[in-house]
């Protein structure tokens, strides 16, 4: 029973992470900087609880400096019209800088300010954003594809003239669809800082927003799809952790360490090729894809 | 004429000031004074023959890894695996260089093996792009951490040194290093390979059909498939140039600077590299001052580290300049309706 609990935690910050990015790259943003908003969420979500003591208000920080991020992301992309892929790039090193500068400063005035208590366990010995995770699945997938807001969603990243057409902006889908996927990656940052962990280290986020990033179109743009592969991940994660600290492993370490990753792309290979990304993804034009 | 000369350098000394700001107010966040530790960087950069030798060292990787992302976003490839091609390439190179081959045909065997390793890295999301459709953004990435695992697998298996104590490899044999430019100095003459890349890569890109195709296709897919290029074989010639390029990198890095293989390897070449290239605008000929830059930056952040600022503030000033190129291009965009300032990237 316990496995089962520690793969869904383990699943939680790449699923919210995966989430967010689904929302964005429905309206045909890429976000290259899951990871780096992750991160900035990690920072805060621990910073902001240690200072309080009060894990909600760690949560709450977290979504509210990812925003911030995802705010740059829309400036350059929405309002300058810059490549989607290089202003990714470009807030990952400002996230990876920002949060070792910051970190190492906070750390020499404030010692103790890296650590911070963890999450409660809610449920089945699950903290509130396991649980959120788990609740998201459906209702995302309620609001992506039975709600009026996901037909709008859908069409932004598809069609998005028809979208003007039909009297609606564009521009207001993807900002905020793109402040959203920066509130859930920040959710996800926190739920790996003080779900999983209860400290801030360096990097921290290991490149799961990138694991994230791939999930999506293993998922193929679904929520449901894209939490089971998510799920999978993690189990592959758990089962490794324990067959290393058993000590017994028929494969050397660093193979078994990268087994997640040879799956992710194998996944990757065989999505079926009928299985397409939103049309507009990455398109910095509204009118010609 | 006159006046949009003007105008646009009075662009860029604005995005400069910004850009310049940002990084000042960094570096007072972090608690440090702005111009001691501009000091720093730049001692540490060119103070000394020594830190000067040592800004080229950081050069080398930094152009031929750049040069790679060059040829690849050329093509709307968005090759952001350079990382792990540069670290399969080490790989190869490590194993090649330590093989009993006689004298000058060392060197070019143990490079040769590198550029296979990178090539051979970056064929598999050449494949998953040409069969499957997958996007070469993703795979190429999902390939960087394989690398990273594949080099402490080998570091710890099959190229660990005789007397098995670190995770390490042996020295490759001394035929196989590259010699050093000035006895003394670290600086090796991968500096000339470098180089001569950046000059064939120009003359490849400007002067030659593949250049054109590569032009074509990056401007329009659809259009170019349209007019009957082969566009899959421009693009799968394109991803093997470039992960030969990073796989060069890490070849260099073996039989210039480290001469055996450890782990971890590679500083990240590979994703600086993104910053260089796009601050070169894709050219290979402005890759040599935006790498040497950013080798400036490198081997100067590590000084500033001793005026107490942390080496990750080099992420922060790449950021912004890649923040300001961005904006800078925008506003030019804007004020000079045209697309004098770079080529759309």
């Amino acid at each position: 029973m316990s496995v089962i609990t520690d793969i869904i935690t383990y699943a939680a910050p790449i699923g919210l992470a995966c989430f967010g990015g689904l929302l964005s790259e429905k309206v045909g943003i890429v976000q290259i900087s899951l990871e780096g908003m992750m991160l900035i969420g990690a920072l805060a979500a621990v910073v902001a609880t240690s200072i309080t003591g009060n894990p909600l208000v760690g949560v709450i920080a977290a979504m509210l400096c990812a925003m911030l991020a995802a705010a740059l992301h829309n400036l350059f992309t929405l309002l300058m019209r810059s490549d989607h892929v290089i202003v990714g790039t470009a807030v990952n090193f400002l996230a990876i800088g920002i949060t070792g500068v910051l970190s190492r400063t906070l750390q020499k005035s404030h010692p103790t300010i890296l650590k911070a208590q963890s999450l409660p366990p809610l449920l089945a010995g699950m903290n509130g954003l396991t649980l959120l995770f788990i609740i998201l699945i459906p209702v995302l997938w309620w609001v992506l594809y039975r709600t009026r807001l996901g037909i709008g969603l859908a069409a932004t990243g598809e069609l998005p003239k028809a979208v003007t057409a039909a009297g609606y902006s564009v521009f207001i889908y993807r900002f905020f669809a793109s402040l959203a996927c920066g509130a859930f990656c920040g959710i996800a940052g926190a739920a790996l800082s003080i779900g999983i962990s209860n400290n801030f280290t360096d990097n921290m986020t290991a490149s799961r927003g990138f694991v994230a990033l791939a999930l999506i179109v293993v998922g193929r743009w679904s929520p449901i799809w894209t939490a089971v592969g998510t799920l999978g991940f993690a189990s592959l994660d758990v089962l490794q952790a324990s067959l290393q600290a058993a000590g017994k492993s028929w494969l050397p370490y660093p193979i078994l360490l990268a087994l997640p990753y040879i799956l992710t792309l194998v996944a990757l290979g065989t999505a079926r090729a009928s299985v397409r990304p939103p049309k507009f993804l990455g398109i910095t034009s509204d009118t010609q894809p | 004429m006159m006046k949009r000369l003007l105008l646009s350098a009075g662009i860029s000394m604005l995005w400069m000031f910004i850009a310049l700001i940002s990084c000042a107010g960094i570096v007072l966040m972090a608690g440090a004074a702005p111009v001691s530790v501009a000091q720093a960087l730049l001692h540490g950069a060119i103070g000394t023959q020594y830190n000067v030798s040592n800004t080229l060292v950081q050069t080398i990787p930094l152009l031929i890894t750049a040069l790679a992302v060059v040829i690849a976003f050329r093509a709307e490839m968005f090759n952001i695996g350079v990382e792990g091609q540069f670290l399969l390439g080490a790989v190869l190179a490590c194993w090649a260089g330590q093989l009993s081959i006689p004298g000058p045909f060392a060197i070019i065997v143990t490079l040769m093996a590198s550029m296979i390793g990178g090539a051979l890295w970056s064929l598999i999301p050449a494949l998953m792009l040409h069969f499957r459709g997958v996007q070469i953004v993703l795979s190429s990435l999902i390939m960087n951490f394989i690398a990273v695992q594949v080099v402490a697998w080998v570091v710890r298996g099959p190229l660990q040194e005789a007397v098995r104590e670190y995770p390490q490899s042996d020295p490759i044999r001394t035929v196989a290093e590259l010699p050093k430019v000035v006895a003394g100095l670290q600086l090796h003459s991968g500096i000339w390979i470098a180089i001569a890349m950046a000059l064939i890569f120009d003359v490849l890109i400007r002067k030659t059909v593949f250049g054109t195709y590569l032009k074509a296709v990056g401007s329009g897919l659809r259009a170019s498939k349209t007019m009957g290029l082969p566009v899959s074989r421009i693009l799968f010639t394109t991803v093997l140039l470039s992960g030969a390029l990073g796989g060069l990198a890490g070849g260099i890095q073996i039989a210039g600077v480290t001469h055996f293989l450890a782990d971890p390897y590679s500083k990240g070449y590979g994703y600086t590299a993104i910053a260089v290239a796009l601050l070169a605008r894709l050219s290979p000929i402005g890759a040599i001052p935006a790498a040497l830059l950013f080798g400036a930056l490198t081997s100067g952040s590590s000084a500033a580290q001793s005026a107490g600022i942390p080496v990750v503030v080099l992420q922060v000033i790449q950021a912004v300049i890649l923040f300001s190129i961005l904006g800078a291009r925008y506003t030019a965009s804007r004020f000079l309706r045209t697309q004098t300032v770079g080529e759309s990237a």
